[in-house]
């Protein structure tokens, strides 16, 4: 163990990782979007800034002044989330964002993540042995129903099962029976079904289900995505066809390719060769959050920092399995790359957290 | 508070508050080793996947991703433009737009049929059904405006592009319309000198293999191949477009005076057998194909077989000149009435002549159309000799002036023909011919009895000027010798001098001429009564010919005298068409009324 450990210094590999894959992101927005004359590319940049700032800020908040204040963030929250569906803007038939005046919109539903992490792993560390326990378990779930339903509401499918996956992730590591998660697991895919069947899953939800299994029922409508977004990765090769020399991102054949589908950019510009650098850049990231987690002596600390984890884990695996034709398509975005100021900044913030924990273990040694 | 307690240390926690809870770091350490594996196993999976597409099946992604960027865009060729012989287009090519769409690429079919609709002119339903179609390519509208092709490309809808294509024009409209023909929509040549020309004008599209975008649009400097498009030859025709203008000018008036059921008129340079125009009633608008019935579209001149009659009887006369069976002063009675074995045939008398044409030369014969004088020297000749001259004449068989649909001439082998059919060939009944062969055989008679190739090209050129193929006068043979042709044609002035010819006369020129009216063949066997062919075909200046023409006018109404019908519109065609040619007056006008008539003016 790192009990002998006294340096206080940052890990750098960390905001090194996360660095970089901003960098490979911007550069793959650009790609993207150069036809259209975007500055989209432009922006993301800004919000890096900006994210880096705030991450500045966030690193020197000690993470147990969060963890304290939890309960207040928890129901601060909840109140952004209602505010949302009441005076939220309406962007391609959702509600997830707040005007906050010039230009500027707050999507709460990603901070809800952050501070669903931080009330969670509270929530956790001090009601660590009723987790032990089935019914104990059941009362944790409890605690992440309200926000899931308000940001399902909106509708944002994806995110709520961020929620629910950062909730898997901190009650395992918090240490409750694998059973029981199975038990839970197994009651929410029941609960999917019922739903299914009485209708609460909307049609288009159901399409992108039913696309997955079979893409080329419907190849330019709901298969759409999942057909193109294979073939701009597939035909890039080992090597890719070369930076902003992809022909299908150049053609504009993949919708919405700055924000869910940017990996199909570095599948088919940068190849195998950019595809494979992006998972060890995101292996490195977890790896290192992980390393965190399990460094820290604090098992607050340390459940914060695998609720990070599993939610970058999550994020990158339902996104990348997307674009390759491994999970369904589902509006959520690759940490760091997709274009997106609120994101950006969460994440940016999130490995502040994560440092800050690191930071602080040795603290506890004296 | 409950959070401030969570900064302690948890595995210092008495263990007795959770007996059956691990201790923190080892439990924690435990499960987060197995969160690690199992997110290892999560990027192993998608590094996998990633391998299996992107190495494993990378040839098929490049192959689909081909498909959908690399297109082959046409590069439509240049139709080559058809011309008179003064350089005047009968053809034009507008470059337009065609709207298409890639069914593949439309998402929305609904909703883009529905925004397209009022600018294509068509139903909703209509497009949405074409926008569900299999495949990558079809037509929505062949040829848009500009201004729709401006609110086409506005829309910027996904899947839906413009294609350039060159479209057909006739700017003459109906003008040789018969002899020009017209194209489809593709650019094939469906009648006349379009269909027959097609592989000459037609040219080779050329095209660009490059990559496009979502909406098809090439992207710049992704041009993998580019053939360039060879535009088709371009064809200088015979024709000239003032003589063609005057011909239908004239047989117009004939169309609509005698409500016939279709007129024609063939002008001929008889020195090279250069066809100057080929006119047809009915006749109709190239550019509006869909609004004409078959025989608005047929060219009479070539396609219409029909029994000459009269215009013959120079032919046989012609012929037993050159036999040496008859002189231009042996004389052949007429009384009327003439037994042919044992039936008879008989002269159409009027004024002066009701007991017969009397005693006369060829001359007279042909001057008053006696068709009992005209059977004795068919007698004389023999079947055989006169079969012989009718073909030399170009009447059996095709003119071979290369037109399409044009009808062979028939007449059954003499060996067959009986007394009284010997007769009728004699003056032009029971021979099929058309009025290109008349006018041909005529014309060999102007140009000193050479038949001449009668002929529609004058050469094709490539799209600089060059010219390709070049088609000169060709004789055919000496039909008959020139002194044959002179006495021929002396016989044929008088005509017009004071014959059956009479109102045909030009003013300024001498005219050689013959009338002909026939009766029309029943499908199968005998006569239509009452359904004629009325013509009057003439060459003037009588003694240097330069222009032949024919005017026949089919079953015409109120009178089936060719006289009446055809001299009129064939005079004035004549007239003009010496006119345009610049051919000098060789007979001063009207003597009487103009130059000795002439007051002196006051004051002189």
């Amino acid at each position: 163990m790192a009990v002998l450990q006294h340096e206080r210094r940052l890990d750098y590999w960390l905001p090194a990782c996360a660095l970089a894959l901003v960098s490979l992101g911007v550069v793959a927005i650009y790609s993207a979007t150069r036809a259209d004359g975007g500055d989209f590319w432009w922006k993301q940049i800004l919000w890096l800034l900006l994210g880096v700032g705030v991450a500045m800020v966030a690193i020197l908040i000690d993470y147990r002044v969060l963890v304290r204040l939890s309960r207040p963030l928890y129901l601060g929250n909840l109140a952004l989330l209602l505010a949302v569906l009441v005076m939220g803007r309406s962007v391609m038939g959702a509600q997830r964002w707040i005007n906050l005046g010039g230009g500027f919109r707050l999507q709460p539903s990603e901070i809800a993540k952050l501070i669903m992490i931080i009330a969670l792993a509270a929530y956790a560390s001090t009601h660590r042995a009723s987790l032990r326990d089935f019914w104990g378990l059941c009362k944790a779930f409890l605690y992440i129903l309200p926000p899931m339903g308000l940001i399902l509401k909106q509708p944002d499918l994806g995110t709520s099962l961020v929620l629910l996956a950062i909730w898997f992730g901190i009650m395992f590591v918090a240490g409750a029976r694998v059973r029981h998660l199975a038990v839970i697991a197994l009651a929410g895919l029941l609960s999917f079904a019922t739903m299914w069947h009485t209708g609460l899953i909307k049609d288009y939800q159901k399409q992108r289900l039913v696309s997955f299994l079979d893409p080329e029922a419907d190849p330019r409508g709901s298969g759409w995505h999942t057909i193109q977004s294979k073939i701009a990765i597939g035909s890039g090769g080992l090597t890719g066809k070369g930076l902003l020399r992809g022909t299908q991102s150049q053609g504009g054949f993949i919708p919405e390719q700055q924000t869910d589908f940017i990996n199909t950019v570095i599948g088919e510009e940068l190849g195998f060769v950019g595809s494979a650098l992006l998972l060890l850049l995101f292996f490195g990231l977890v790896y290192r959050g992980l390393r965190i987690a399990m460094e820290c002596d604090d098992l607050a600390g340390s459940l914060i920092a695998a609720g990070i984890v599993t939610m970058f884990t999550f994020h990158a695996f339902v996104n990348l399995g997307m674009t390759v034709h491994i999970m369904p398509v589902t509006g959520i975005p690759l940490p760091f790359l997709s274009y997106g100021g609120s994101s950006m900044l969460l994440n940016l913030t999130c490995v502040a957290v994560l440092l800050n924990i690191n930071r602080h273990r040795e603290d506890l040694r004296f | 508070m409950r959070a401030s307690r969570s900064t302690t240390l948890a595995g210092a926690r008495p263990s007795a508050a959770a007996p059956r809870v691990p201790p923190f770091p080892v439990l924690l350490k435990k499960r987060t080793e197995w969160g690690f594996a199992l997110i290892a196993l999560a990027f192993v999976g998608l590094a996998g996947q990633l391998v299996n597409i992107q190495v494993r099946h990378h040839a098929h992604y490049k192959q689909q991703a081909d498909k959908y960027h690399n297109r082959r865009i046409p590069l439509p060729a240049a139709r080559g433009i058809l011309r008179d012989r003064n350089g005047n287009s009968f053809t034009q090519n507008l470059p337009l737009k065609a709207v298409v769409a890639n069914p593949r690429r439309v998402k929305d079919p609904v909703e883009t049929a529905r925004q397209l609709a009022p600018l294509l002119d068509l139903s909703a339903e209509t497009l949405e059904q074409r926008l569900r179609r299999e495949g990558s390519f079809v037509y929505l509208r062949r040829k848009v405006d500009r201004k729709t092709e401006q609110a086409v490309q506005a829309l910027n809808l996904e899947g839906i592009h413009l294609e350039p294509v060159i479209c057909r024009a006739y700017p003459h409209k109906s003008l040789a319309a018969n002899v020009i023909g017209f194209t489809d929509i593709d650019g094939q040549g469906i009648e006349g000198l379009e269909r027959q020309l097609q592989r000459t004008v037609a040219g080779t599209d050329g095209w660009v293999w490059a990559e496009v975008d979502a909406l098809q649009r090439t992207i710049p400097g992704t041009v993998k191949q580019r053939v360039e498009a060879v535009d088709g030859y371009n064809v200088v025709l015979t024709l000239d477009t003032r003589i063609q203008h005057l011909a239908e000018t004239a047989i117009e008036k004939v169309y609509t005076a005698y409500q016939a059921a279709g007129v024609c008129a063939v002008v001929l340079d008889p020195r090279t057998g250069e066809i100057l125009a080929m006119a047809n009633r009915p006749t109709y608008d190239p550019n509006r194909v869909a609004d004409s019935t078959a025989a608005d579209r047929r060219n009479r001149c070539v396609t219409d077989l029909y029994e000459p009659g009269s215009t013959l009887k120079a032919i046989t006369v012609a012929a037993a000149l050159q036999e040496k069976q008859i002189t231009a002063s042996t004389t052949f009675g007429c009384s009327g009435i003439y037994p042919v074995g044992r039936r008879r045939i008989r002269c159409v008398l009027h004024a002066p002549y009701y007991h017969g044409h009397g005693a006369q030369t060829i001359r007279g014969i042909l001057r008053e159309s006696c068709n009992i004088g005209t059977a004795q020297i068919a007698a004389r000749l023999g079947a055989r000799r006169l079969y012989r001259y009718i073909a030399d004449f170009g009447f059996i068989g095709d003119t071979r002036a290369g037109i399409i649909g044009e009808q062979r001439g028939s007449l059954d082998p003499p060996s067959s023909w009986s007394a009284i059919r010997l007769a009728n060939v004699g003056f032009g009944q029971g021979v099929s011919v058309t009025p290109l062969q008349v006018a041909t055989a005529y014309a060999a008679i102007a140009n000193g009895g050479k038949l001449m190739q009668p002929y529609l090209i004058s050469r094709v050129e490539d799209s600089s000027g060059k010219v390709i193929q070049e088609y000169r006068p060709r004789v055919v043979r000496q039909v008959i010798s020139p002194e044959v042709a002179r006495t021929v044609t002396e016989c044929l002035k008088a005509v017009v001098e004071d014959g059956t010819g009479k109102t045909a006369q030009l003013e300024g020129y001498t005219l050689a001429g013959k009338t002909g009216s026939a009766q029309k063949v029943k499908a199968g066997r005998g006569y239509t009564p009452g359904c004629f062919v009325a013509s009057f075909i003439g060459y003037a200046p009588a003694d240097n010919p330069r222009v032949v023409a024919i005017v026949t006018v089919d079953e015409p109404k109120g009178s089936h005298w060719g006289a009446t019908t055809a001299a009129p519109a064939f005079r004035e065609i004549l007239q003009g068409a010496l006119w345009c040619l610049k051919v000098p007056p060789d007979r001063p006008v009207d003597l009487k009324r103009t130059v000795l008539g002439r007051r002196p003016v006051a004051g002189q």
